[in-house]
């Protein structure tokens, strides 16, 4: 699995980060970066609980082959 | 993954907005594989509310663009009950829905949040807009394309984001409210004078300290007499009142009521087992203030869907419930976020961080040991990201305002 970010319709919300800072932050213009995109085990609940945490749904989980 | 699936086979969420829409996903994440019904009387997919009155209502985006689930209620395997609900039989384990039918559980989930109040006019009847649902939007939406003058009644957050809204769309608007600023009753007097400032400066007529006589329908939107004596009048009329709690159709369930529906510090409710309540609606035993505490705050919603699905599949083992409080609101293009629940009656430093572009932030001292309570930015998220970092180990203002004097210095490489 690897968390996917969609720059464009980041709202600089911050959730994602306060949650999962591990994996996400923000940049200087305020929008969301990924920061480590693999999800090691024992990680998903907190990546999966940061993903729902966006308004804006602006990141994935997507699978690591894709 | 821990399925007790012999007992939980079907979970009923009453509510389809964010809270329930969160905790329908949080559910399927966590493993669930029962059944998923979702009780809710608005059409189409869960869609987000905070935009009704911000992006939404200025035409910035879309009901697509709004959407909660990104696959719609489909891709949660969720079977929607397009009706209201009624009653709740907590013994019988069973939801009456608006056609009299019964819908049963293993798990129910309150999700049923907030109704917006209205005004009414001379003749008591219901008169302006309200914004709750997304058909209040889109009927605003329709009357601010025509033109006018509008005025929008209240201070608290939907009446200063419509007014935003409506200014920058190019109208004329007036604000009438009771208190001396904007915003007073949930930021106190300091930060509402700054964002009563940043409404007047766009134009926008601020008329505090005010209470409505009379409202009298017309033609086309109402006359309003103050209790000044000042008339003005409103050809589009906006209510921003605040919102109760839709508990109507839990009364005589046995579900103790308190402005909402109570429930323990891991999201359950008192006086019926098997049963959470979460979001608006939902008055929560909160550890932090050690009260019970109603937060309507998106985030809120959201962080509780996940204890709420956690607490429904592992009830032997449930989890508790620490609110980091937290939410935002768009107003004339600025951002303002808050992390905090901040006391009107607080101190507060308004603060211009030097760097290489000028931050501005309001710190809010609570108590009387110089703890730091509450931080609001003003469109600097990345300072607000550095803050709510910080907010959990209990900072007093003097180590929050070093740590964000020197993210807006640059001295600090990661918040």
């Amino acid at each position: 699995m690897r968390i996917e970010a969609t720059r464009h319709l980041c709202q600089s919300y911050g959730n994602c980060v306060a949650i999962d800072p591990d994996h996400l932050d923000l940049d200087d213009e305020g929008l969301v970066i990924v920061t480590r995109d693999t999800v090691e085990d024992g990680e998903l609940a907190t990546v999966q609980a940061g993903i729902r945490s966006c308004p804006v749904n602006a990141l994935l989980l997507v699978d690591a082959h894709d | 993954m821990i399925s007790p699936a012999d007992e939980l086979q079907r979970v009923v969420v009453v509510g389809g907005s964010v809270a329930g829409a969160r905790t329908c996903q949080a559910l399927r994440e966590a493993g669930f594989a029962g059944e998923l019904v979702v009780i809710e009387p608005q059409l189409g997919d869960a869609y987000d509310r905070p935009p009704l009155s911000k992006a939404y209502l200025k035409g910035q985006t879309t009901r697509d663009g709004i959407r909660l689930i990104p696959g719609g209620w489909a891709s949660v395997g969720a079977q929607v009950v397009p009706l209201a609900a009624v009653a709740l039989n907590a013994k019988a384990q069973s939801v009456t829905v608006a056609d009299g039918s019964e819908v049963g559980y293993d798990g129910l989930v309150i999700a049923t949040g907030l109704s917006p109040k209205a005004l009414t006019d001379t003749d008591g009847h219901a008169i302006g807009h309200v914004i709750g649902n997304i058909a209040d939007a889109d009927n605003l939406r329709h009357e601010l394309a025509s033109g006018g003058h509008v005025v929008v009644v209240g201070s608290g957050y939907v009446a200063a984001e419509a007014a935003s809204v409506a200014r920058e769309l190019g109208l004329e608007v007036t604000v009438v409210h009771r208190r001396t600023h904007l915003l007073e009753g949930a930021l106190g007097a300091a930060v509402g004078a700054r964002i009563s400032q940043m409404h007047t400066e766009s134009g926008i007529e601020l008329r505090g300290n005010s209470r409505i006589s009379s409202i009298v329908r017309g033609a086309r939107g109402a006359q309003l007499i103050l209790d000044s004596g000042y008339e003005l009048h409103a050809d589009i009329l906006i209510a921003g009142l605040g919102s109760s709690p839709n508990t109507e159709w839990l009364t005589g369930s046995g579900v103790r009521l308190d402005d909402g529906v109570l429930t323990d510090a891991r999201c359950r409710v008192v006086g019926a087992p098997r049963v959470y309540a979460l979001g608006d609606v939902a008055r929560f035993y909160d550890v932090n203030s050690a009260q019970p505490r109603r937060a309507c705050h998106w985030t809120n919603a959201a962080d509780q869907a996940t204890v709420v699905a956690h607490n429904l599949l592992s009830p032997k083992d449930p989890k508790g419930y620490r609110e980091a409080p937290y939410f935002w609101t768009d107003q004339l293009g600025q951002k303002i976020q808050v992390v905090g629940h901040p006391d009107p009656k607080a101190h507060v430093d308004l603060l211009t961080l030097p760097g290489a572009v000028e931050r501005h932030v309001a710190i809010y001292t609570h108590g009387d040991d110089n703890d730091c309570g509450a931080v609001a930015t003003f469109g600097w998220p990345r300072g607000m990201v550095a803050a709510r970092r910080l907010m959990p180990l209990d900072p007093s203002t003097e180590e929050m305002i070093v740590t964000l004097e020197d993210l807006a210095a640059g001295t600090r490489a990661a918040a």
